[in-house]
């Protein structure tokens, strides 16, 4: 064996780590919620319509913070969390809408429904527990698969509950139709709170055991298992938190829309959010946060610009139905290019600090 | 080194790994065909053979990571169909071939998951510290991403993460592969102290005569089953078997 004197980190090593070090650097998240802060005050200055445009930003920013949380940290695909945004949404709808307006626009409903009324916010967070509650129901099942079989399973519970949501008129409007009268309380602070909120959330949840285990075992799945974790048991764990928050997005997402209709809720809603975690890098927080605000810009900036844009003198126009063709571009050219998206899978850390954390792992205070 | 205190203490009757007609199948293709092999406390046994033979699965098979039919006794109470996590609870860890170690996280946060398996909680300082003792090396990069690490150093690691979770039976896959003469000395050296200290070492190699020499018996593995058993003086007759058995 190797003689030597053990010289440093003797203590550090086998000491319990306070809170200041699983904390880590707090820049991570500050840099965040600034970005998030900067970006909603521009924005108060542009004018109506660009401020709806970034409350729903902001709520597809929670959605795809939900969608990191859990992607990020197992490795493995999901197409299925729009399910939870759905139910999410379906449940401020039935908690908000006035009880005289549900009799008439929902006849079929359950009757107990009729009279179950909450304030908007205590119905958001229904809405966050109902999302969880799915996925934990789905997951002892869900989580036990992996890659193909994962993202197809997934998005077979989205398709089941798209399903029940549309012809179920029992808990919502008859088919084709829609939940109309949620009622006008959330503003762009809110809702930018709200989005705050989420990315705390995730931040502090990078830092807890489940989420760290599963990390060491989205790197190495046969160390993990020979190491004594149980994959599965982390993954449901991890998938029931992300499904709360996509709960909340929905929830939000009704409140920001005032219309629910099971076909907003779907595939499409499914690819927009995957690529804009693909689009900031899935493996980081940052990627989820920076993905969603860039592809968001670039997708206004195209929706003004099919309607012809003044820049100065110049009106800059493209022709109609060009912004889907330019986002699939960016995307297929980010996934030939760069596909560790644009953050590479890195959180912000202090721009002076020396060593770089890795893609894929929060930073920490250790060295 | 007093690793093994647990180990010794249940080192009586039926403790160590006794495998009993092992088979395990690779979409209908058979890989391990009816091994039985016996690994006591304070006993190392190799497994050799050429590639395919079925080293690594048997020892897979043993973790519970593959499918197999066939017994595996673990301090006499039979582990079939637990899954590897629970495996590792009973007191069986492996040390993966190609040094698994998790390259993102530190020296020190592999060391702690390496832990999540162990029954005895209350001796995890202890245990920290006699692998830290017995590879210092690990003391000095503690707070260095695993992936950094040299070869050598990974797979000290990586035999330190298994050493956490306490087992009484260490199976370790291809532990030289890619190593240098001198860090395959280290890694050896310290799996001579662990069965030292009682507990039972199962290791795949591809080194014959390194292995024959190190090990109480040697098996030879050929196309999923077991062809011959040496003993270390056998090592001194390596060329001849090595002739016959790899070509």
């Amino acid at each position: 064996m190797i003689d030597r004197t053990a010289t440093s980190d003797e203590v550090a090593l086998s000491a319990p780590r306070g809170l200041w070090y699983r904390l880590g650097p707090i820049w991570s998240l500050i840099s965040l919620l600034a970005i998030v802060y900067l970006v909603t005050l521009v924005n108060s200055f542009l004018g109506d319509s660009v401020q709806v445009q970034l409350q729903y930003a902001l709520v597809n920013l929670i959605i795809v913070v939900a969608l990191q949380i859990f992607i990020g940290t197992s490795g493995v695909l999901s197409f299925g969390h729009v399910a939870f945004v759905a139910v999410g949404a379906w449940t401020v709808g039935l908690l908000t809408i006035e009880p005289e307006l549900k009799r008439n626009l929902l006849p079929d409903l359950f009757p107990f429904l009729f009279d179950l009324n909450a304030p908007w916010f205590v119905a958001v967070l229904i809405g966050g527990i109902v999302g969880g509650l799915l996925a934990l129901v789905v997951s002892p099942v869900l989580m036990r698969l992996n890659g193909l079989q994962a993202g197809i399973a997934t998005f077979a519970l989205l398709g089941v509950v798209n399903q029940v949501l549309t012809y179920w008129s029992s808990i919502g409007p008859r088919s084709g139709q829609s939940m109309v009268g949620i009622p006008d309380v959330l503003n762009l602070q809110t809702t930018m709170l709200f989005a705050m909120a989420a990315i705390v959330a995730a931040w502090l949840f990078q830092r807890t055991k489940p989420s760290r285990l599963l990390r060491a075992a989205r790197e190495d799945g046969i160390a993990a298992a020979s190491s004594g974790i149980n994959v599965v048991s982390q993954r449901i764990i991890v998938f029931a938190v992300s499904g709360i928050v996509a709960g909340v997005a929905g929830g939000l997402f009704a409140l920001t829309n005032r219309v629910v209709q099971s076909s907003q809720l779907n595939i499409e809603l499914t690819f927009i959010t995957l690529a804009m975690l693909v689009l900031g890098g899935m493996l980081s927080l940052s990627g989820a946060v920076i993905g969603t605000l860039v592809f968001s810009l670039v997708d206004v900036l195209l929706v003004r610009m099919q309607n012809g844009l003044e820049i100065g003198n110049f009106i800059v126009t493209v022709p109609q139905g060009a912004r889907a063709i330019v986002l699939g571009l960016i995307l297929v050219g980010m996934l030939l290019f760069r596909p560790s998206g644009i953050t590479g899978g890195r959180e912000f850390v202090w721009p002076f600090r020396k060593d770089r954390p890795l893609p894929g792992m929060p930073p920490t205070n250790e060295a | 080194m007093s690793i093994g205190d647990n180990g010794s203490a249940r080192g009586s009757i039926g403790s160590g790994l006794v495998v009993e007609n092992l088979h395990v199948a690779y979409g209908g293709v058979p890989a391990v065909r009816g091994i039985s092999l016996e690994v006591k406390a304070g006993e190392a046994v190799g497994l050799i053979g050429p590639n395919g033979a079925g080293k690594s699965s048997t020892l897979l098979a043993i973790m519970g990571a593959i499918g197999r039919t066939g017994r595996v006794l673990v301090d006499g109470r039979d582990i079939a169909g637990l899954p590897p996590e629970k495996v590792v609870r009973t007191g069986v860890a492996l040390v993966p071939e190609g040094r698994h170690v998790f390259a993102e996280l530190t020296v020190a946060d592999n060391l702690r998951l390496g832990a999540v398996g162990r029954r005895d909680r209350s001796g995890y300082a202890e245990a920290l510290e006699q692998i830290l003792t017995m590879f210092p090396i690990l003391r000095d990069f503690g707070h260095r991403q695993a992936g950094l690490l040299s070869g050598g150093q990974q797979q000290q690691l990586a035999i330190g993460r298994a050493l956490m979770s306490d087992p009484d039976i260490l199976m370790l896959d291809e532990p030289s592969l890619g190593l240098s003469p001198t860090a395959v000395d280290t890694v050896f050296e310290a799996l001579d102290l662990i069965r030292g200290a009682g507990k039972a070492v199962l290791v795949v190699e591809q080194r014959a005569e390194f292995t024959i020499a190190f090990c109480d018996r040697t098996f030879v593995l050929h196309d999923g089953e077991i062809t011959l058993t040496l003993k270390p003086e056998d090592a001194e007759k390596v060329d001849v078997l090595t002739k016959a058995y790899f070509g």
